[in-house]
């Protein structure tokens, strides 16, 4: 594009506010399209654009950085409309320059939520360890909201299947039943009562995370299956490579990359939940097993003291705390070395990523009390690295520690990592160079991804009632 | 190197206000100034009580079921924490399910604390470090001397923020291990001081005047708080602004706006605070105003806070 652009801007066709508008009615473009949903899907992704991502910066071949004129039109396209649409995306490294980088804060503390930003130390190196060639990890796009894609020669399918680590953790405690509907859902290896030890505990979570991993792969190949007899795309395997040199079509395997991408859902709740069981049940002995599974098969009914000590008497994911931190990490690379195990119906490989977007709330519906003392279904953590609202009580560089805990192996599928701040602290020059050097930070510590929501409380319970008057 | 144990009340993280980058705070206990409008009032004693935060109980009782001294009563449906009674507070920390009874400070040796500064060490990397400030962080120089070495010895810009009421010797001990020093300077009349803050300034002008003097001088700011009442008068700002330029004219003096926050701390520690009716920020103009003076009286370089 910038070619296109500069000799327009030379041969004096085009000025620059002549481009922003260009690229001004093509943002409102992508804001037209929503599909229309069933009952189920919509709870999982209801009133969402397409989702066209659109990225600007990151680093080339010798690892400068992209970023040009249209980078910078892109931002002020955005900070102009404030629209959900396109997902803009800003991909960071270590030689972003100052500009582009607080040029993009500034968009960012107008409050819609963009740019998000992405981190080429983490993503580019973690796309290799997955056997994409460097020229294709250093192109890397996003696609939809924080999928990770080679570009144009990949049928990355990032949205296979979403596996709820919290509800196999449910069914672990409760002896394979459900705990919002008493079905037996999976074997029973025990519950928690019966586990004398974390250890077993341990084990028996295990075996359900290798079954339902086995269940979701069979799932999936079905899928596959159906895509391939009744879904054939051939227009699309016309414009991704290796298709037509192989004469197979994309669902078929036809691409150069065939990946699936499976979420590991969520991490937060998990390590919150196991820290808790941990250190008050097996480690201080202050709460008994019966106790605990009574409370969660009661949903914290008249086990209120209870569920106050599981919230505030264990640290939680968020707070830089190793020990607690360490027990999310160990499940997530259990889970992904485990499912590197499986080859997929294309012959690729199966990949993980931590991002639900909105599913935390359905995902949430879906699993009962857990030891977190999250009540029955209530929204699980949101994003999908992000600790549980409210329980990061440490401070933002504490969320970014513990988050970076997390290798960055294991969301070459994405990962989605949601902040807030106050819109205060960007009305200064020194708040913009200081939350600089927090996104400075975040690139050192490969933390794959990063969005910031900058909204007040009040002016959201305001917007709630009279939702015309409040600007959010 | 000894292991020393100091006294703190707190260690904040991302501090954005106490000095260059992102920073981590170190609140040191005790501090020999009565500031009507002191802004962290938990630090002012040198003793740890146990204090009672009502929005974190749910009022399960668990506290006054236990209490055996009357440190936890009902009064009037409301839970009274009473710190000069003998309990086994440990106890009753331990058994308040929701983190609502706590102690207002810890002691920690100065290795652990080092540890637990360092945690942010990767934010450092771009001109953060650590401030540390109170109370007074000069009331314990041995500890507070030790950890900044460590810290320097790692590379880790290091800063104070201090009122200066401190034997001249605590001064110089930990001075050496300092990058940046805010030293506040808030009444200078003495009778003036001693009506707002308790004690003489007899003290704090003469570890100015060392400070001054130093080779550390350009690296110091000196710091008014505008209090209304009581520090932010035309008089006050040109006495300061007269006395330190008339030691060192390049001295660098900051200005800071009231901060109408410390109001919400005052019933935790149960003393009272200096206004009835909580006072606004001084506007920009008049902010600007105080800077005009203490340009007038002398001072080349004047900073107004954000």
């Amino acid at each position: 594009m910038i070619d296109f652009y500069r000799r327009d801007i030379e041969n004096k066709i085009l000025t620059e506010d002549d481009a922003l508008e260009i690229i001004e009615c093509i943002w409102l473009k992508f804001n037209q399209i929503v599909y229309m949903r069933n009952r189920n899907s919509a709870k999982f992704f209801a009133g969402f654009p397409i989702g066209f991502n659109i990225a600007i910066g990151g680093q080339d071949a010798d690892d400068n950085d992209y970023s040009n004129e249209i980078s910078f039109l892109c931002l002020k396209a955005q900070e102009h409309l404030l629209l959900p649409q396109p997902n803009l995306s800003v991909r960071l490294h270590e030689k972003t320059g100052d500009k582009l980088l607080k040029q993009a804060i500034r968009v960012v503390a107008k409050g819609s939520g963009m740019p998000q930003f992405f981190n080429d130390k983490a993503i580019i190196p973690a796309l290799e360890e997955l056997d994409v060639e460097i020229k294709d990890a250093r192109d890397y796009a996003i696609v939809g909201c924080v999928e990770i894609t080679t570009q144009g020669n990949n049928l990355g399918w990032s949205d296979a299947a979403m596996f709820n680590l919290n509800k196999a953790l449910e069914l672990t405690l409760n002896g394979g039943k459900c705990l919002l509907t008493g079905a037996q859902l999976a074997p029973n290896y025990g519950d928690l009562t019966t586990y004398e030890t974390y250890e077993n505990l341990e084990n028996a979570f295990r075996r359900h995370i290798d079954e339902f991993m086995e269940k979701m792969i069979k799932a999936c190949e079905e899928i596959e299956k159906a895509h391939i007899d009744l879904l054939p795309t051939p227009f699309f395997s016309a414009v991704i490579d290796d298709c037509m040199e192989n004469g197979i079509d994309v669902t078929a395997g036809g691409a150069k990359y065939n990946l699936s991408g499976v979420q590991m859902i969520q991490v937060a709740n998990l390590a919150d939940s196991l820290a808790a069981i941990k250190k008050l049940v097996y480690e201080d002995k202050i709460v008994g097993r019966e106790e605990l599974l009574d409370a969660l098969r009661k949903n914290f009914e008249g086990h209120e003291i209870l569920r106050a000590r599981l919230l505030n008497k264990v640290p939680k994911y968020g707070n830089d705390v190793e020990w607690v931190d360490s027990i999310g990490v160990k499940w997530a690379r259990y889970f992904r070395e485990r499912i590197g195990h499986y080859k997929n119906y294309r012959g690729g490989r199966y990949h993980t990523g931590m991002y639900t977007v909105s599913a935390h709330v359905p995902m949430g519906e879906n699993v009962g009390a857990s030891p977190d003392g999250r009540l029955a279904g209530q929204p699980l953590a949101d994003g999908g690295m992000s600790p549980v609202y409210g329980r990061d009580v440490t401070g933002p560089t504490a969320v970014l520690k513990s988050v970076s805990k997390l290798d960055k192996e294991l969301t070459t599928n994405g990962g989605l990592l949601n902040m807030k701040f106050l819109p205060e602290f960007f009305k200064t020059e020194t708040g913009i160079d200081k939350f600089a050097k927090f996104l400075r930070t975040f690139v050192d510590l490969e933390i794959p991804h990063i969005q910031f929501n900058v909204v007040r409380k009040e002016n959201l319970l305001a917007a709630k009632k009279i939702p015309k008057h409040i600007e959010v | 190197m000894e292991n020393l144990k100091g006294t703190i009340f707190d260690v904040r993280r991302f501090a954005t206000h106490d000095g260059g980058g992102i920073r981590t705070t170190v609140f040191f206990k005790g501090c020999q100034l009565l500031c009507a409008w002191c802004h962290n009032p938990e630090g002012i004693s040198t003793k740890r009580r146990a204090l009672y935060f009502d929005k974190k109980c749910i009022h399960c009782g668990s506290c006054v079921k236990n209490s055996k001294c009357g440190g936890m009563t009902f009064q009037d449906e409301k839970i009274v924490l009473d710190h000069t009674k003998s309990e086994d507070w440990d106890e009753l920390i331990q058994i308040c399910p929701t983190g609502a009874i706590a102690w207002d400070s810890r002691e920690i040796d100065v290795y652990k604390l080092f540890g637990e500064v360092m945690s942010d060490a990767p934010f450092f990397k771009y001109d953060g470090g650590v401030t540390l400030s109170g109370g007074e962080p000069l009331l314990q120089p041995d500890f507070a001397g030790q950890l900044l070495k460590l810290l320097q010895d790692r590379g880790i810009h290091t800063a104070i923020e201090t009122a200066l009421l401190v034997p001249i010797e605590n001064l110089k001990k930990v001075l050496p291990y300092l990058n940046h020093i805010f030293a506040d300077c808030k009444i200078f009349d003495e009778s003036e001081h001693i009506r707002a803050t308790k004690v003489s300034n007899k003290l704090i002008i003469q570890n100015l005047e060392y400070l001054l003097t130093s080779d550390k001088k350009r690296d110091v700011v000196i710091r008014t708080p505008m209090i209304p009442e009581y520090t932010a008068t035309e008089k006050n700002v040109a006495e300061i602004a007269k006395f330190i330029s008339g030691i060192f004219p390049e001295v660098n003096y900051e200005i800071l706006n009231y901060n109408p926050l410390a109001l919400a701390k005052y019933h935790l520690v149960g003393r009272e605070f200096c206004f009835k009716e909580n006072p606004k920020r001084f506007s920009k103009e008049q902010m600007n105003h105080f800077a005009e003076i203490a340009h007038s009286n002398g001072v080349r370089n004047v900073f107004i806070d954000e």
